[in-house]
């Protein structure tokens, strides 16, 4: 297990030194200038000293090679540089928001398996009954309703008609605990709904599929319950697929969590990023590309690491 | 009929079972009846798709409903009839009184859990065995079936060991309970040729360590011939012949059965001499011939075979044979 985890954690680290570079290349080559387009109303862009001043303050006047040694090593050390847009520190503007969307994250995934999971075993356990066209159903309507309808629909639903839930705002969790969770519960509910829908779909065929198998059948001859069956010989192998659409949905939160946080005015990472896209504001841009590739980084390693755990052949073939 | 023998372990009465497929239904096991008695092999033979294993999976009611019913039927065990019987009764005598051993040692074992645990299950569910004592019943039915190390072998899992070291786990596990019957569903046709006959030869040792009687299903006339004490010879889901395994050897009298011993090599038989496959293909059951079902097969055919079902018909010796025709004449 250990030798397993070393190999993948050394396939995470090849890939996220392609990414840097990725990153620090597609900054680069993207058009538009953003010394130009922040300085276009203070300075006189005619000047040709002026820009040369200005660039030469950003570092932008040496080859790509040298500002790429002193991006990444400066970016090592913590000095993620200054934004254009609001002139903060971003290492700092990342601090600021981080917590508040890995609480977004973490709450849409604890909803998608609350509700994904049961409602997928329920679905196979119960094949081709009302319960089970019921959960085929929502989990379709749960993967194709688009996330900022089905905000608006809730907030009008839970915020305005019954006033249960604040329609938006953010209190920080520590600030004041019970605030935060209220303010979480709709733009949660709202991110984690696509991922819950893909994982009742995704429990419910890979359940079938293992309740297949023969080894359920010699489970059965032994003299097992059905329910001890499910739980003891059914439910693990059953779950082998479904830690992989765990992970992947967590990667694709981010793209749910712009539009969640600026339905919801939560100041997180997706609003943030939307901001910097706007305003070509390139350190936080390549800042936010290097975070995204790392969380999906993450995420892949965990899961890889789960799959070794939950599914003993994965160990040897490493 | 057959009858009753009074010390019967297990008989099974009209045994059906059908299949819903969409082109219609199946009846892969057609009124079947047949005794076991404690202790002795018995052996079900027929070409694959003669509802051999059907039947062996309905005795202890592990046909998956759907697609597959039984229709119709007894079974009585000792005191009881499992058909009619709970579930909770089936389940105590599964894996318990009555243990079975699948086809396929590669798929029938789980993967992501280790030998040890599915080994001691049986032992935990209906012997309350936990603990050293789980342990120590384990490693015993390891050495049993002559897995060596067994202390480690307990903590691996079903892909570290070879097709016949499942199936020798396999055989440990349908002993673990000291069960009065077990069924084995072609327990060597996915191994190596090398190994079947030391497996069978550690199956039938352990049935009589054990005086368990052995259900033996199997396709291989071979197999039969060297383990079994009777033999029953199905055919599109019914038993067309029953005899001790001797007097099907010396005297059979179906002709589907002596078709099928044609058809097989023989070390004692000159080598010019040619083996004869039967000629035809095995039914189409969602479309069985009308009355003997092995008729459009079979080189003896009378008027009589093509509109009327021979009944099994019980002859000197226990020799029972579905037959319009006596071969001997």
């Amino acid at each position: 297990m250990g030798k397993y985890i070393g190999i993948r954690l050394a396939h995470a680290l090849v890939i996220l030194a392609i990414v840097v570079v990725l990153v620090f290349i597609i900054a680069r080559i993207i058009p538009g200038d953003a010394i130009m387009a922040a300085m276009a109303g203070s300075v006189d862009l005619h000047d040709p000293s002026v820009v040369e001043r200005v660039r030469h303050q950003y570092g932008l006047d040496q080859s790509i090679p040298v500002q790429f040694a002193v991006w990444l090593g400066e970016f090592l050390r913590g000095d993620w540089g200054t934004s254009i847009g609001t002139g903060q520190k971003v290492l700092d503007m990342f601090v600021q928001r981080l917590p508040v969307t890995l609480e977004l994250f973490v709450g849409a995934t604890l909803w998608s398996i609350a509700v994904g999971i049961p409602a997928g075993i329920l679905g196979a356990l119960k094949r081709n009954s009302a319960a089970d066209i019921a959960v085929t159903t929502g989990a379709i309507i749960g993967v194709s309703l688009p996330p900022f309808w089905e905000a608006i629909v809730l907030i009008y639903l839970f915020a305005v008609l019954l006033p249960i839930f604040p329609p938006s705002g953010y209190v920080p969790f520590f600030e004041h605990p019970l605030l935060n969770l209220r303010a979480v519960v709709l733009p949660t509910f709202v991110l984690g709904t696509h991922a819950g829908g893909l994982l009742a779909r995704y429990v419910r065929s890979s359940l079938l599929e293992v309740l297949g198998q023969d080894y359920v059948r010699t489970a059965r001859a032994k003299g097992f319950s059905e329910a001890a069956v499910i739980a003891r010989h059914a439910l693990k192998p059953g779950m082998i697929p479904v830690v992989t659409v765990i992970g992947l949905s967590w990667g694709g939160l981010l793209a749910g969590a712009f539009f969640i946080e600026v339905v919801f005015a939560i100041p997180g990472l997706g609003r943030m990023s939307v901001d910097a896209i706007f305003q070509k504001d390139y350190p936080v841009m390549q800042a936010m590309l290097i975070v995204v590739s790392l969380n999906v980084l993450l995420v892949n390693l965990l899961v890889d690491i789960l799959y070794g755990y939950i599914d003993p052949r994965v160990r040897v073939r490493g | 009929m057959a009858k009753t023998a009074p010390e019967a372990l297990l008989s099974v009465r009209d045994l059906t079972v059908e299949f819903a497929t969409d082109a219609g239904i199946i009846t892969a096991v057609d009124a079947v009846s047949f005794d076991l008695q404690a202790g002795e092999i018995l052996a079900l033979v027929g070409e694959s798709g003669c509802g051999k294993s059907a039947t062996a999976l309905a005795l202890l009611r592990l046909i998956a409903d759907p697609p597959g019913r039984i229709a119709n039927g007894e079974i009585h065990f000792r005191d009881r009839e499992l058909l009619s019987a709970d579930d909770a009764t089936v389940r105590d005598i599964r894996g318990n009184r009555i243990a079975m051993i699948f086809q396929e040692p590669m798929t029938s074992l789980n993967p992501v859990y280790t030998i040890g645990r599915q080994l001691g299950e049986p032992l935990q569910l209906h012997k309350n065995l936990r603990g050293d004592s789980l342990l120590a019943k384990c490693l015993a039915l390891l050495e049993s079936v002559n897995i060596p190390e067994p202390r480690r072998r307990l903590q691996s899992y079903p892909h570290q060991f070879s097709g016949g070291m499942r199936q020798r786990m396999m055989i440990a596990m349908s002993m673990s309970c000291d069960p009065d019957i077990v069924i084995a569903d072609e327990p060597t046709t996915a191994l190596d040729v090398t190994i079947q006959a030391q497996l069978l030869e550690l199956l039938q040792a352990q049935v009589a360590n054990h005086r368990a009687a052995l259900l033996l299903i199997t396709h291989n006339l071979g197999v039969v011939a060297r383990y079994a004490d009777r033999v029953n010879v199905m055919y599109a889901g019914r038993i067309v012949e029953s005899a001790s395994a001797d007097e099907i050897y010396r005297t059979p009298r179906h002709p589907y059965t002596i078709g099928l011993l044609r058809s097989v090599p023989r070390l004692d038989q000159p080598i010019s001499e040619k083996l004869l496959p039967i000629e035809g293909q095995p039914p189409n059951p969602l479309d069985l011939p009308s009355g003997c079902a092995f008729h459009p097969r079979c080189p003896l055919a009378i008027d009589k075979c093509r509109a009327e079902v021979p009944a099994l018909t019980r002859h000197a010796n226990g020799h029972a044979v579905a037959c319009w025709v006596d071969v001997r004449d």
